[in-house]
């Protein structure tokens, strides 16, 4: 096989020549100019949403770390009466969700909203308004979400809300209908950035830029998007299982009725293991940046560092169980789970080697990133060391649910994380401000920072050996754990003092540019790095090595004057190059949007829709729902422009188009992620019916209690025939049959509604009721999932339809329907297996 | 016209097969031994084994072999690229996870403990 490959050659001349024509700069300029002073909110600049999008969750991990404090304080010694035991509960579960929901994901995200275009060489991400809502939705949901703490309705379930401790029987009232909403709300919103990443990292990079020559983190966000789509549909699942249950007492987790409390760990952990990894490896990703730079050398093995990240994305999602070692799952099974949490440590490891090694390489600049590098090296290694000894289920038995794992998910999680994450802010901060943070405060940060951190989590190893169990509000004196809390207590406040000097740092050398920031301050090699402004860069770069800046003399001058791709706006406004996913070859260009209200309105309203649904102010969020589609339609009604423009050309003799329909669109692929997100929660449902199954086969209905065939049949022609009728409305659209497409839109509509009738009588007409035994209440949510998604369907349809009469749909421009298209035949196929899980599965496996 | 270059889906799924064949064997091991032991399979013999520890080393036979044959067409294509390496790496690294698990099956008596 071969090694590494060199860069390439450049080709003889650059794609454009110079002068340039006068106005063509200004014109840029003037098109991605965001809007001042008020409207600044309505804003879609990646630059502005990920800078937005980092001060948020930077503001949440500091809420959060000033809830840690009071735990802490509360702790440091013992029976201290400075919190009682509920406001105890909801500080540690606040504490939790808010470090891994509202901070841990979202600043990954933000990290990569701010800087990918630039890494990739793009004008922004694909569907920028799109990464606006998912940052809006998320402010408004989080704050909200925060702020049930000051109404003491927080809840206190921990941050996996276990049930039955969970269920309205241990937790009346809404607490725990505040984070199961607004969970769900903000995984929602998580999805809309991966489906955004996904997309702009396979579409948008710059020509050249070869899947093997794409930056490290541009991998590690790929990698991370794809985790997302598969494993947050089950926590989205998990959470409406259990408000099901709470609201309507479909009893999924009580035993007395078939149900299974570890349904919902399953569920959770399903996501929240490959969490850890959603988490660690984006940021393992920026240390694969920060690291070469330091060291002044290539990353040393690339291709098994990209071979690592895949790796440990696909293991991630075999140890799940890993965190339910004590349930009393078979031994067997376990032992499964432990050898894939061994397995794992391959790729970090592999990784880790890496870093290692291009250090001993170069010549490392000890400058604040790399001190925070090796920080994060050390508290890594720490707590993959642990993390293999809790692997090993006999270990994991004697440690479980005591500070021992507080102190290895800390180690992973603070070490993984938050480390490389100030390594990140002091590295890229030149990027995006006039002045580079402070070196000398930089180094008291990483000092008061580490040295907290080990003083504060170190000495849990022991205590949690020495038996002290976690998420106690207080102990009894002279259990050996009296010091121990005392230490970590005051090492807690020495990262709290770090934090508060990296603020203080902030408010002083942090000024926001993109047109005049300190620049590369680093001699870094990549993309990002090259002169910009609010339209990224003045032409699009042709990559010929991963460290463009390195082996490119003359990359940065040449970018600015214009001489590379696409230096002006041909079309007259906001656009960015398309490329290949794999070769990176410009294939044509994305005219995008400008900022507006309908993004941050939308967001604004379904946030308060989910909030009023917690509260049961059912007509208010009904009327803030209608709100949030009228905004949504709004926006989406200005999408698909048609072929408005003729082809412009580029540079280089090469002439694009700027429109284009089917798989070659960025629609067509982002509609495609959608699917295998509708995928994955429906896998997730079906596990669940199975699940359920498995432990309660006696509220299984025998066969001949189970509705007549004839009616699953009947459906299964009916939603048949109505993907057969999209399908030859397709057809009719391409040959500009455009009143015979429309008809057999509207006759699939009728076929699809009549399918899911006839299911919904089926299930009806047994007097099956969904509160009486789990397999009612999963035959129901089955139902319920498939009539969500045939409303969605129809209702694209009516849109579909109403942009036609509007005079925007004909052969040519026909994005509009190719989305509902995909949607409904994933309906069908959906709709189909459902019918032979609720219908086929008891009467064939009895 | 758009220049239509390298399908993206197969190339993908070429770099993938190795993952997909050890998510569908971790699926199937896993599944298979909960099932058997939930309704009380455990007892049943074949090849002088248990049902659960035959059938989970058959499907780490079949798996393993799967992702083998992956790593080997790949390494043995004379096409020297990064999708190609890359295919080879994650079969390779699928297939010792593979064996990793399945020996679990081996190791770990009576199966439903």
């Amino acid at each position: 096989m071969a090694a590494d490959s060199g860069p390439a050659p450049l080709p003889s001349s650059l794609p454009n020549s110079l002068p340039r024509p006068p106005g063509e700069l200004e014109a840029l300029r003037r098109i991605w100019q965001p809007p001042r002073g008020f409207r600044l909110v309505t804003a879609i600049n990646n630059t502005y949403i990920g800078v937005f999008y980092i001060g948020t969750a930077f503001l949440f991990f500091v809420l959060a770390g000033v809830l840690a404090l009071l735990m802490r304080t509360q702790l440091a010694l013992p029976e201290n009466n400075f919190l009682g035991p509920n406001v105890y509960n909801q500080l540690f579960t606040m504490h939790g969700t808010i470090m891994m929901f509202l901070f841990a994901v979202p600043v990954v995200e933000a990290v990569a909203v701010l800087l990918l275009p630039n890494m990739l060489g793009a004008r922004d991400l694909p569907f920028p308004r799109l990464s606006a809502f998912a940052f809006w939705a998320y402010f408004f949901g989080g704050i909200s979400f925060f702020c049930s703490l000051f109404f003491g309705l927080a809840p206190q379930g921990g941050w996996f809300m276990y049930p039955p401790l969970t269920t309205t029987t241990y937790s009346p009232g809404i607490a725990e209908d505040f984070w199961l909403l607004g969970i769900g709300f903000i995984e929602i919103s998580a999805i809309a950035g991966a489906v955004e990443i996904i997309v702009g990292v396979l579409r948008t990079r710059a020509p050249g830029m070869t899947l093997e020559r794409m930056p490290i983190f541009a991998w590690a966000m790929l990698v991370f998007a794809v985790m997302v789509v598969f494993a947050f549909p089950a926590i989205i699942l998990a959470t409406a299982l259990l408000e099901l249950e709470r609201a309507f007492d479909w009893p999924f987790f009580s035993p007395a009725r078939g149900g299974d409390p570890l349904l919902w760990q399953h569920l959770f952990w399903f996501f929240g293991h490959p969490e850890v990894y959603i988490i660690f490896l984006p940021a393992a990703g920026m240390v694969s940046m920060i690291v070469p730079t330091m060291a002044g050398k290539p990353l040393v093995g690339y291709r098994l560092v990209v071979l690592a990240l895949i790796g440990s994305a696909f293991l991630a999602f075999g140890l799940w169980v890993h965190h339910m070692f004590a349930t009393g799952i078979p031994r067997l099974s376990l032992a499964f789970f432990s050898a894939a949490s061994m397995a794992v440590a391959i790729p970090s490891a592999i990784q880790v080697f890496s870093w290692i090694a291009t250090f001993a390489a170069g010549r490392t600049q000890m400058k604040t990133p790399a001190l925070f590098i090796l920080g994060f090296l050390f508290t890594f290694v720490l707590g993959g060391l642990t993390g293999v000894m809790v692997a090993v289920v006999p270990f994991d038995w004697q440690a479980h649910d005591t500070y021992f794992i507080v102190a290895h998910l800390h180690y992973v999680l603070f070490g993984g994380l938050v480390f490389p994450l100030f390594a990140a802010f002091y590295y890229w901060t030149p990027a995006v401000s006039r002045n580079a943070l402070s070196e000398r405060v930089g180094r008291w940060v990483f000092g008061l920072v580490f040295i907290g951190f080990n003083v504060t989590f170190f000495p849990m190893h022991v205590t949690g050996l020495a038996g002290m169990p976690r998420r106690v509000y207080t102990y009894a004196p002279g259990l050996g754990w009296d010091t121990l809390n005392l230490v970590s207590t005051l090492g807690a406040f020495l990262i709290a003092a770090g934090v508060l000097l990296f603020i203080v740092d902030v408010a002083r050398r942090f000024r926001l540019s993109f047109e005049n920031h300190a620049g590369n301050v680093w001699n870094a090699g990549t993309l990002e790095w090259l002169p910009n402004g609010y339209y990224a860069n003045r032409s699009i770069p042709i990559v010929t090595s991963r460290e463009p800046l390195w082996d490119q003399p003359n990359l940065a001058k040449d970018v600015e004057a214009g001489r590379y791709y696409l230096p002006g706006a041909p079309t007259g406004g906001r656009e960015t190059l398309i490329t290949s996913a794999i070769d990176a070859k410009p294939q044509w260009i994305l005219q995008m949007p400008y900022y507006g209200w309908a993004p941050v309105t939308a967001a604004l309203f379904t946030a308060a829709c989910f909030l009023l649904l917690t509260v049961k102010l059912i007509p208010a969020a009904l009327v803030c729902a209608v709100i949030a589609i009228a905004a949504l339609v709004h926006w989406a009604w200005e999408l698909d422009p048609g072929p408005s423009h003729p082809p412009v050309p580029i540079g280089g003799g090469i002439t694009v188009p700027v429109y284009v329909t089917g798989p070659s669109s960025q629609s067509w692929s982002a509609m495609i992620v959608l699917i295998l997100v509708s995928g994955a929660l429906f896998a997730s449902a079906v596990f669940s019916y199975l699940y359920l199954w498995t432990v309660s086969p006696e509220v299984w209905p025998p066969a001949d209690a189970l509705p007549d065939i004839g009616y699953a049949g009947a459906a299964a022609l009916l939603l048949l025939l109505s993907s057969a009728s999209v399908a030859y409305a397709s057809a009719a659209l391409s040959r500009d049959a455009r009143g015979r497409a429309l008809t057999a839109l509207a006759a699939g509509v009728l076929l699809l509604v009549c399918a899911s009738t006839v299911d919904a009588y089926a299930v009806w007409q047994t007097g099956l009721s969904p509160s009486a035994t789990s397999y009612g209440a999963i035959v129901y949510t089955a139902f319920g999932l498939q009539a969500i998604y045939v409303a969605v369907v129809v209702f694209m349809a009516f849109y579909t339809l109403a942009r036609a009469r509007a005079g925007l749909l004909d052969r040519a421009r026909r994005v509009t329907f190719d989305n509902t298209m995909l949607l409904w035949h994933y309906t069908v196929a959906q709709g189909l297996t459902g019918l032979l899980l609720v219908h086929g599965f008891p009467r064939f496996v009895p | 016209m758009i220049v239509h270059t390298t399908p993206f889906t197969r190339i993908a799924l070429r770099i993938w097969s190795g993952a997909i064949i050890w998510a569908i064997h971790f699926t199937v091991i896993y599944g298979f031994a909960a099932l058997a032991c939930a309704r009380g399979y455990a007892d049943l013999k074949v090849l002088g084994m248990s049902l659960v520890t035959s059938g989970v080393l058959g499907a780490t036979t079949l798996a393993l072999v799967a992702a083998l044959a992956i790593a080997r067409r790949a390494l043995r294509s004379g096409v020297e690229s990064f999708e190609t390496w890359m295919t080879a790496g994650v079969a390779g690294l699928a297939s010792l996870a593979i064996v990793w698990e399945g020996l679990a099956a081996w190791f770990i008596l009576p199966s439903c403990g």
